[in-house]
């Protein structure tokens, strides 16, 4: 029988080959393989999570930025300097719900400076 | 001859006198005879009715005396209950004054502590409506402002202001 492999172990084997700069897609795919021939493919998500927190340990952060317009060139810069990692990779995501603002999320931290935030803050701060 | 000289005088001054001696001597006789009759007869159960009246008349003196000393008895004894039901009555009326006035100041406590009560509740739960009125009133005033706030900024917000509004936060968070 096959040992389960854990997730740590997991995304240290990726994130090892994306340093060996092996091809990331086939990396990937592999890990999706596992995933899916172990039966665990509901940790996905929670195997990017990893994944990332071993990029941050290693000096490179994986930010997911949220805004509701495309952001400037000059935005994405301030971003990744306010993040100060080694490598920054921006994930950017383009939401109008978020009304105005930036949302950053890396492993450990996140700054939502959205307007609907502000919004939210101010709903409860109702009594 | 004194004899018949006593005979002669006797004789002769009832014969003066108009008495006939011999009439005389019969009518005393007779009322030897009444006096006999009458002691023998009449006397004694008169005495008796009389004796017997005599000890009625003093069993009645004695009863009435004996009454009057009762009545008198009575009276001093009646005079002494209604001096001891005076007494009583005041002391009565005395210590109903005094438990209506502890009664009184007791009632007048209680309803003041009442009256403070609710007085105090009244001013809670006014409180507490004011309390709720403001809560529901500031309630309201974020709810608007929140609402128009982001109907107002979903149509105002540009991308120039998005920008100065990402800068301001990136700068406040360094």
């Amino acid at each position: 029988m096959q040992s389960k492999i854990s997730r740590r172990k997991l995304a240290l084997y990726v994130v090892d080959a994306i340093e060996a700069h092996k091809a990331v897609a086939h990396v990937i795919e592999e890990a999706a393989a596992y995933l899916i021939e172990s039966k665990r493919t509901r940790e996905a998500e929670l195997l990017v999570r990893a994944i990332e927190d071993e990029l941050a340990n290693r000096g490179i952060v994986v930010a997911h930025v949220t805004s509701a317009r495309p952001l400037a060139a000059e935005l994405e810069q301030a971003i990744k300097k306010l993040i100060g990692a080694k490598e920054i990779h921006l994930d950017t995501v383009q939401d109008e719900s978020v009304l105005g603002g930036v949302r950053i999320e890396t492993p450990g931290k996140l700054l939502d400076a959205t307007i609907k935030r502000k919004l939210l803050v101010l709903h409860q701060a109702k009594m | 001859m004194m004899q018949t000289f006593t005979q002669f005088a006797a004789s002769d001054i009832f014969s003066a006198l108009g008495i006939d001696w011999k009439m005389l001597v019969f009518q005393v006789i007779g009322f030897v005879i009444l006096v006999w009759l009458m002691a023998k007869f009449v006397y004694p159960p008169l005495l008796k009715t009389i004796d017997k009246r005599q000890e009625q008349i003093e069993a009645s003196s004695e009863a009435a005396k004996e009454a009057e000393e009762k009545a008198a008895k009575a009276s001093k004894e009646i005079t002494k209950l209604l001096a001891e039901a005076r007494k009583e009555a005041s002391e009565i009326v005395t210590t109903a004054k005094e438990e209506a006035t502890a009664l009184a100041s007791e009632t007048e406590a209680k309803s003041k502590a009442e009256s403070e009560r609710i007085v105090a509740a009244a001013q809670d739960t006014i409180a507490k409506e004011v309390l709720a009125a403001k809560k529901a009133l500031h309630n309201e005033t974020i709810e608007l402002v929140a609402s128009a706030t982001e109907k107002v900024v979903g149509k105002t917000v540009n991308a120039s202001v998005d920008t100065k509004v990402i800068k301001t936060a990136l700068e406040e968070s360094k």
